[in-house]
């Protein structure tokens, strides 16, 4: 690898570079969108705690990364910490999941919020040492050496891991969602008291989803940490969870192929914004107003999300009938 | 088959339901009349574990069953078709059969169930792939019953089958109700605001009146009864 490296950083060229790190962001996203779509799409729980989730993943990996580097293999780290990461935001999911799916709607959303706040402040204040504090952890590259004529191989690197990860992560909650406790978890996002009188223990019910999708943002954080290489308590505030909510919209509750489809969209935005030139940064420094006023507007005239629950598959399948039933020559419908 | 002895149930301080002791033969259509607000819908609710009682004891086959979580209930053979049917409406109208069968993990058993539900309705089988809230009152009602059905249970409570439904439909759904009890075997707990309709139905009768049971008889006697057709039957 280390003598096609710089060639590969020459055909990427700098517009490929920047698409490369697009590529690896949507697929960060694209994870979170998801596994906040098993919570808040088939789940109808209102959690606004997925950054505290992310952030425990991204510092559950980072922790274990250096703790480990150098005493095993790189590869072995990785996934290691990957592994740990997902742990450490189940466990996460389980404390703040267990009391608070007693609580309903708002009230779910409040405690949730708190919790993600909580887990931010703390890293924030945590010691030096320990989590790097407010300035930051960096995690050491364990899959590669990391230097000027690398950085490009690095980043096709994590295109691929990421997109991997996107496709076995999708293909996992497609899969769960149709099987038997996959739909007694969507039945009992429609009728508690329904899915208790047909076996369902809604309360287990509820808990998986929660769980799932807490461990699924510890993935999501396991992998940016490792992307970036230096993480800050910062990267995971409350407008970050404003980002995951609105790629879910977006894409709609309970969409897989949506939610991907929006993280891209959105992510596009918001890196083509940077380049803006200075005398449109205004476009740029009011991003968490127009984020907000795009969700307010969504859940105006569009509650249910752009394609609402479903795939994109299903649409462009209707797209197709309706164009096949439009008249062709001149006549009308059957 | 279900014995229930001076079973109390409070919602919260106030009680709806004083000392009410009821048995069930296996078999058998029992209905349960009385008015709104008379505890029949809490008196179900409590047979299916939805609430516990603060007093009293619930047997199912010998066996207390009182205390128990409503998925447990299930699993002894109590199904609990709800009042307001509340089906799962965005599912269709086969996953909300299958989701009657979640207990059973034998696929062979809810193959079996799910020609049976579509024998006795066959308008279910018609709207297979159809949403259930796109479904009429009535089918949505079949549905109800069916997914309840799904589970196999020996027990079959009925909490208001007729309730906001057109009249020729409630016809059909009661002829349903009285071939699951002959073909199937399933014994019924029919609760029922239209006392017509259930004293013709079942063979034995409770009256609940605020929480109490008032009388008790074999149907035909009720209907003869001078309080019961001055309240119920008009």
């Amino acid at each position: 690898m280390g003598g096609g490296a710089p060639l590969l950083a020459i055909a990427l060229g700098p517009e490929g570079y920047w698409w490369a790190n697009l590529l690896v962001l949507v697929s960060v996203y694209s994870l979170l969108g998801l596994s906040l779509n098993l919570i808040n799409g088939y789940g109808r729980m209102f959690s606004l705690g997925h950054h505290g989730f992310w952030a425990l993943g991204a510092y559950g990996a980072g922790w274990l990364t250096v703790a480990l580097a150098g005493t095993l293999p790189g590869p072995l780290v990785f996934v290691l910490s990957c592994l740990f990461a997902m742990g450490v935001a189940a466990a996460g999911g389980l404390v703040i999941g267990l009391p608070c799916l007693r609580l309903r709607g708002d009230y779910l959303a409040i405690a949730t919020l708190g919790f993600g706040e909580i887990v931010r402040i703390a890293i924030q204040n945590s010691p030096r040492e320990l989590l790097g504090g407010a300035e930051g952890l960096t995690v050491p590259r364990v899959l590669m050496e990391v230097g000027p004529e690398t950085r490009a191989a690095y980043r096709l690197l994590f295109v691929g891991l990421g997109l991997v990860l996107v496709v076995l992560v999708a293909a996992a909650i497609r899969n769960y969602v149709r099987s038997a406790r996959g739909r007694a978890m969507l039945a009992t996002a429609q009728d508690e008291v329904a899915a208790g009188l047909l076996g369902i223990d809604p309360t287990r019910s509820k808990v998986a989803a929660f769980l799932m999708g807490s461990t699924l943002a510890g993935l999501a954080g396991a992998v940016y940490a490792h992307y970036q290489g230096n993480i800050t308590p910062l990267e995971f505030g409350f407008m970050e969870m404003v980002k995951i909510f609105l790629i879910v919209v977006l894409g709609g509750l309970g969409s897989i192929s949506g939610c991907v489809l929006a993280a891209f969209v959105l992510l596009f935005v918001e890196q083509w914004l940077g380049r803006l030139p200075d005398s449109v940064g205004w476009v740029k420094e009011w991003w968490q107003v127009e984020y907000a006023l795009v969700l307010v507007l969504l859940m105006i005239f569009r509650p249910r999300g752009l394609l609402g629950p479903r795939e994109l598959t299903d649409v462009w399948r209707a797209w197709r009938g309706r164009r096949a039933a439009a008249p062709g020559r001149g006549g009308g419908a059957p | 088959m279900l014995t229930l002895t001076g079973v109390d149930v409070h919602y919260g301080r106030v009680q709806a339901l004083f000392g009410v002791s009821l048995t069930v033969q296996a078999g058998e259509i029992v209905t349960l009349i009385g008015c709104n607000g008379a505890g029949k819908t809490t008196l179900l609710r409590t047979i299916s574990g939805l609430l516990s009682p603060s007093a009293g004891e619930v047997r199912f086959e010998g066996e207390r069953i009182d205390g128990l979580r409503a998925d447990r209930v299930v699993r002894r053979g109590i199904a609990h078709c709800p009042e307001g049917r509340r089906i799962f409406g965005q599912l269709t109208v086969r996953e909300n059969l299958e989701m009657g069968a979640y207990v059973e993990r034998r696929r062979d058993r809810v193959q079996a169930r799910l020609e049976r539900v579509y024998g006795l309705f066959p308008r279910l089988a018609e709207r297979e792939g159809q949403p259930g809230g796109t479904l009429s009152g009535g089918e949505q009602q079949m549905l109800a019953i069916g997914r309840a059905l799904m589970g196999g249970p020996r027990l079959l409570l009925l909490d208001e089958p007729s309730l906001g439904i057109a009249p020729i439909l409630v016809q059909e759904i009661f002829a349903e109700i009285r071939r699951v009890n002959a073909e199937l075997g399933t014994t019924i707990l029919l609760v029922e605001q239209n006392a017509h309709l259930a004293l013709g139905l079942a063979a034995r009768g409770y009256v609940l009146e605020t929480g109490r049971v008032v009388l008790e008889d074999e149907c035909r006697c009720l209907r003869e009864d001078p309080q019961v057709r001055e309240a119920y039957l008009g």
